[in-house]
């Protein structure tokens, strides 16, 4: 118990106290550079739309959702219908460098969201809390540190900035690359879009991608994943052995808890019935007192 | 036996199931047989062959491992 209080604090002053210092600055970093995805994003996607608007703010809420529960891939889902649709407008915006820049901020933002989302299983404390706290108290609750401790952080900062910078323009490079790979105004195989499926070449570019990247997704996480799950140790694997068996057992479980519970009830009713019946008989107000006259 | 029966039989569901997915795709990409409806469908239909190979898999996995470890 003592060990939970100690790891897990409630109070806000004790908590404010036991936080990792790093951990809230890298999440405070990360909840800013969501913000200025967001922004951009609420600036410029479904611009043309006719439900513009409830688009927008149906985008703010998943992303406000993905923070707390969800995974980013509902995001993504969203901006490949926005590309579905208006991919057209995206390419007259900027060109090349507006492609280029829409691209970044997309992996940006889940990549953010995801680094959030890590920080945040380490680190349960509120930041947005802390951050407010700061700026009421002017800063005097902040800690001070030893210079060596400072030149510690700063260091893994600055390393974990670098790997995150250099994660962001591979994955940007592959991505343009991938969407090279479809040209947006025509096909590779030279297929007449609008006549065969009437689409246009930018939405059969988008289904395109999407089950090129959707069947090598499928093919990594096969492998990595099965490799992986050979290891489990023994325990584990009971573990989920029962858990299978529990969910294919669930509707007869229920079935038959159902059924038990029903009898309960009604043995239940049952008795109360007949004691009700024998109060009703014995009580003062029905009983007949004979009198002296 | 029994285990490396049931594992055997999910990874032919695993290999079965990436072949329609290469169907869809050759459904969307061959400009000859273009068919984008009948892609949609044998990919919903390819994820649950996958679903239903890959829990085979982990089954017949787990229950080896459970196995081997028993005296």
């Amino acid at each position: 118990m003592s060990n939970y209080t100690q790891s897990k604090p409630h109070s806000t002053d004790d908590s404010v106290t036991a936080a990792r210092p790093e951990l809230q600055i890298m999440k405070a970093a990360n909840l800013l550079l969501i913000m200025f995805c967001g922004w951009f994003f609420l600036t410029f996607l479904y611009t043309g739309a006719v439900l513009n608007l409830s688009l927008k703010f149906f985008f703010l809420a998943i992303l406000v959702l993905t923070l707390r529960r969800w995974t980013g891939a509902l995001l993504l889902a969203l901006l490949q219908v926005h590309l579905f649709f208006l991919e057209p407008r995206v390419a007259d915006f900027g060109g090349a460098i507006g492609e280029f820049v829409w691209v970044m901020t997309t992996v940006l933002l889940i990549m953010a969201v995801s680094r959030f989302r890590t920080l945040q299983e380490k680190d349960e404390h509120s930041t947005v809390r802390r951050l407010l706290s700061s700026v009421i108290s002017g800063g005097t609750n902040a800690h001070e540190y030893d210079a060596s401790v400072i030149r510690r952080h700063t260091a893994a900062a600055v390393v974990t900035s670098g790997r995150s910078a250099l994660l962001l323009v591979g994955c940007c490079l592959v991505a343009l690359n991938l969407m090279s790979l479809v040209p947006a105004d025509r096909t590779i195989t030279g297929l007449n879009t609008v006549s065969e499926f009437r689409l246009r070449p930018s939405g059969y570019r988008i289904i395109m991608s999407g089950l090129l990247l959707y069947s090598v997704f499928v093919v990594s996480w096969l492998f990595i994943n099965e490799g992986v799950w050979r290891r489990l140790s023994s325990s584990q694997a009971g573990i989920y052995l029962r858990s299978v068996l529990l969910r294919w057992m669930h509707r007869d479980l229920r079935m038959l808890t159902k059924r038990r519970l029903k009898q309960r009830r009604r043995t239940a009713r049952h008795r109360e019935r007949s004691v009700t019946e024998t109060t009703t008989y014995d009580s003062p107000e029905t009983r007949h007192v004979p009198t002296d006259s | 036996m029994f285990l490396l029966i049931r594992e055997v039989a999910g990874w032919l569901l695993v290999l079965a199931a990436l072949y329609l997915v290469s169907v869809g795709i050759d459904y969307v990409s061959n400009p000859e047989d273009a068919r984008i409806v009948e892609a949609g469908v044998v990919m919903l239909a390819a994820m649950g062959i996958l679903r239903a190979g890959i829990l085979l898999v982990r089954i017949s996995t787990a229950a080896r491992i459970c196995d081997r470890e028993q005296p």
